[in-house]
């Protein structure tokens, strides 16, 4: 098995450019889709003359430790020209200890801006009415020290609806770009194989000493390394990197990723076993790949999809129960007793597709 | 040594061999001969354990190797038609892999990667890439490959197919210093007859999945021992003259090659050269050049079969 293994490991280190490139297109997609939308909405702001610039840069500095919006300082005529234009829902206009909201038109996110600001303004005007009631005392330290350590601590939670979700564009790109890019290395690994039988290595190693479960281990073994290392590297990218919240349990994230990557290698060999050539497995891995992450909410939450055919699809593909365990983790801490549908599934397929795939190419090499 | 019984294969509705019975002395170097399709592929593929025969056995020692497979790995090379090598690995991390699979590692597996480099002649050329490799270089490294494990047999399934001269006369030579200073028992199968009359102390003759003559060259040539081999050159090609030839009962084969060349099998009871000119002269063609030569390996094959090797 090793001697296999480290004879694909040689042929990867010669030739490393696909695994590269399918590495930095999850990044770029991940940055690309995830980044940039990732759920903050920029507020043009401008202030009127009851308030200096270095006061509405003060506010600017309150506001923007929000995480559902960013404020920027602009001028008033181009704030405007924006909701004129409709490239703006909203701007902002800021006056003497208080605040007017031009929109567009009203809607939740109107609102949530409105409630937003209302707290900032009501915390901030309190704090302020404070120090001028007792000069020469830092009420702001002291605030924060007693915040620290409260006498009641309050826990909120919240009851949801069925069908509500959590969404992060950040979370939902790194795990689906992540899952659908690690498919085509696996899936191009698996298909080595072939190559070997087509050139006649297989043959080869066949008329030697090892045994036919080291061949197929040997290989599998590469498939599985190197498509797992792909996603360990940009799951520790973004995680170290680009501070994505991937949950607490980073451990449990790299397990889920190990059990969908071996499912996947057993997919690999099933459409192995399918096909004929390393040429055919080419046309269709794109298929596959594509389809399953389409069906299996890689691209887009899966909550979205409400046709009942490709809901009833989605349950037939691995992505669909690796990015329900990933995102269950990130999003909702999910323990043991909730993963473990999931990750049995993936164990299951990944152990049928397996049995099948080798079946096919042995019937076929006789 | 190694030996078939009764080798027959079937696919579907086509038998690939039928009944092949052939064997091998410690240290022989034996030709399997015929045309391409005559199933000399299928039978390596069987003797070297690669498809289960539909019926009969190999023996290697006297055991089956069908029923134990692992006695026969360590004891044979294999020489695949194909290129069988990683085109992107060097010379030297092909023979690595090929070795260690065999269980070679260490200063055993360098010795041995050193050896076989040097037995093809590419010591100095082993760290480039395969894909960078002329055909013949290729080739030499694919035989160098099936060596690593110092097999007793080696199997040879036309190794010169599709490389220059000058590469097929040193593979040639290769295979004839492992035959004799390795003492290595060779199977070597072509269908060109000059490679094998070259190498091969024995023949088996193959066609349609069956051996139709085997023997030592002398005793396959003596086949034709009572017949003569008149080649004739013709200034133009001449139809009517090769008809009436071909009419002629006495003459048991005609074969024409590139239109001007006329090759007949006679007896040697008959006197043919009289009417041949005399033909020849009626049609208007004139013999520029008649040659009276001794049977060739393709002239058993021929006689045999009614086809020529390559056809």
């Amino acid at each position: 098995m090793l001697a296999v293994l480290k004879v694909q490991l040689q042929k990867l280190l010669k030739n490393p450019a696909s695994v590269l490139i399918m590495i930095g297109m999850t990044i770029l997609f991940t940055v690309m889709l995830g980044l940039n939308s990732y759920g903050k909405v920029t507020v043009h702001t401008y202030h009127d003359a009851s308030i200096s610039r270095e006061e509405a840069e003060s506010w600017l500095e309150l506001l923007n430790k929000s995480d559902s919006f960013i404020f920027s300082l602009t001028e008033e005529s181009a704030a405007l020209d924006k909701v004129t234009d409709g490239k703006a829902q909203f701007v902002l206009k800021l006056i003497q200890d208080d605040y007017r909201i031009i929109a567009s038109m009203e809607d939740m996110n109107t609102s949530a801006l409105d409630v937003y600001l209302r707290t900032v303004y009501d915390e901030e005007l309190k704090l302020r009415s404070i120090e001028e009631q007792m000069p020469g005392e830092d009420v702001r330290t002291e605030l924060e020290q007693k915040l620290a350590h409260p006498v009641l601590s309050i826990h909120a939670t919240e009851v949801k609806a069925e069908g509500d979700y959590e969404y992060d564009s950040r979370i939902q790109s790194l795990f689906g770009f992540s899952l659908f890019f690690s498919f085509y290395t696996i899936a191009y690994a698996v298909n080595e194989l072939l190559q070997d039988k087509k050139n006649g290595i297989w043959d080869r190693v066949i008329l030697s000493p090892i045994s036919k479960l080291s061949m197929y281990s040997g290989h599998l073994a590469n498939s599985f390394l190197i498509g797992y290392l792909q996603i360990v590297i940009v799951f520790l990218l973004f995680r170290y990197g680009f501070s994505f919240p991937l949950g607490d349990s980073l451990a449990t994230i790299l397990l889920i990723a190990a059990i969908y990557t071996f499912a996947i290698v057993a997919l690999g060999l099933l459409m192995a076993g399918l096909v004929r050539t390393p040429q055919q497995m080419s046309v269709l891995i794109p298929i596959v790949a594509v389809s399953s992450a389409m069906i299996g909410g890689a691209y887009w939450p899966i909550e979205i999809v409400t046709n009942p055919i490709l809901l009833l699809l989605s349950k037939i593909v691995p992505i669909t129960y690796g990015m329900e365990a990933l995102k269950g983790v990130a999003y909702y801490d999910y323990g043991w007793s909730e993963l473990l549908y999931p990750l049995s599934v993936m164990c299951l397929f990944g152990v049928v597709c397996m049995g099948i795939g080798i079946n096919l190419i042995e019937r076929r090499a006789r | 040594m190694l030996e078939t019984i009764e080798l027959r294969k079937v696919y579907k509705n086509k038998t690939a061999v039928d009944g092949v019975n052939l064997y091998l002395d410690p240290g022989e170097s034996v030709g399997l001969l015929g045309p391409n399709g005559a199933g000399k592929s299928t039978t390596i593929s069987m003797i070297s354990t690669l498809i289960k025969p539909t019926s009969g056995d190999v023996k290697l020692n006297g055991q089956s190797v069908l029923k134990h497979p692992r006695i026969i790995r360590h004891e044979l090379g294999v020489v695949p038609q194909e290129i069988a090598l990683y085109q992107e690995l060097s010379a030297v991390e092909n023979l690595q892999f090929f070795g260690r699979i065999y269980g070679l590692k260490g200063k055993e597996l360098e010795l041995a990667v050193e050896e076989v480099l040097e037995l093809v002649d590419l010591t100095d050329r082993k760290k480039e890439r395969i894909k960078t490799y002329s055909g013949g270089m290729k080739r030499r490294i694919n035989i160098a490959a099936a060596l690593m494990h110092q097999p007793k047999i080696i199997i040879m399934d036309e190794p010169t197919v599709g490389i220059d001269p000058q590469s097929r006369n040193y593979i040639l030579e290769t295979v004839r210093r492992l035959n004799i200073e390795k003492k290595m028992t060779v199977l070597y199968t072509s269908h060109y007859m000059e490679e094998v009359e070259q190498l091969c102390d024995r023949i088996y003759i193959m066609d349609h999945g069956k051996v139709i003559a085997s023997g030592r060259k002398e005793e396959l040539k003596s086949i034709l021992s009572a017949e003569d081999t008149i080649v004739l050159q013709l200034e133009e090609p001449c139809k009517e003259l090769v008809d009436e030839l071909k009419e002629n009962n006495e003459i048991r084969k005609v074969d024409v090659d590139g239109n001007k060349t006329i090759k007949l099998i006679v007896p040697k009871t008959v006197n043919l050269l009289g009417h041949l000119f005399q033909a020849a002269e009626r049609h208007g063609a004139r013999i520029v050049n008649l040659n009276v030569q001794k049977p060739s390996l393709e002239d058993v094959f021929l006689h045999l079969t009614g086809r020529k090797l390559r056809d």
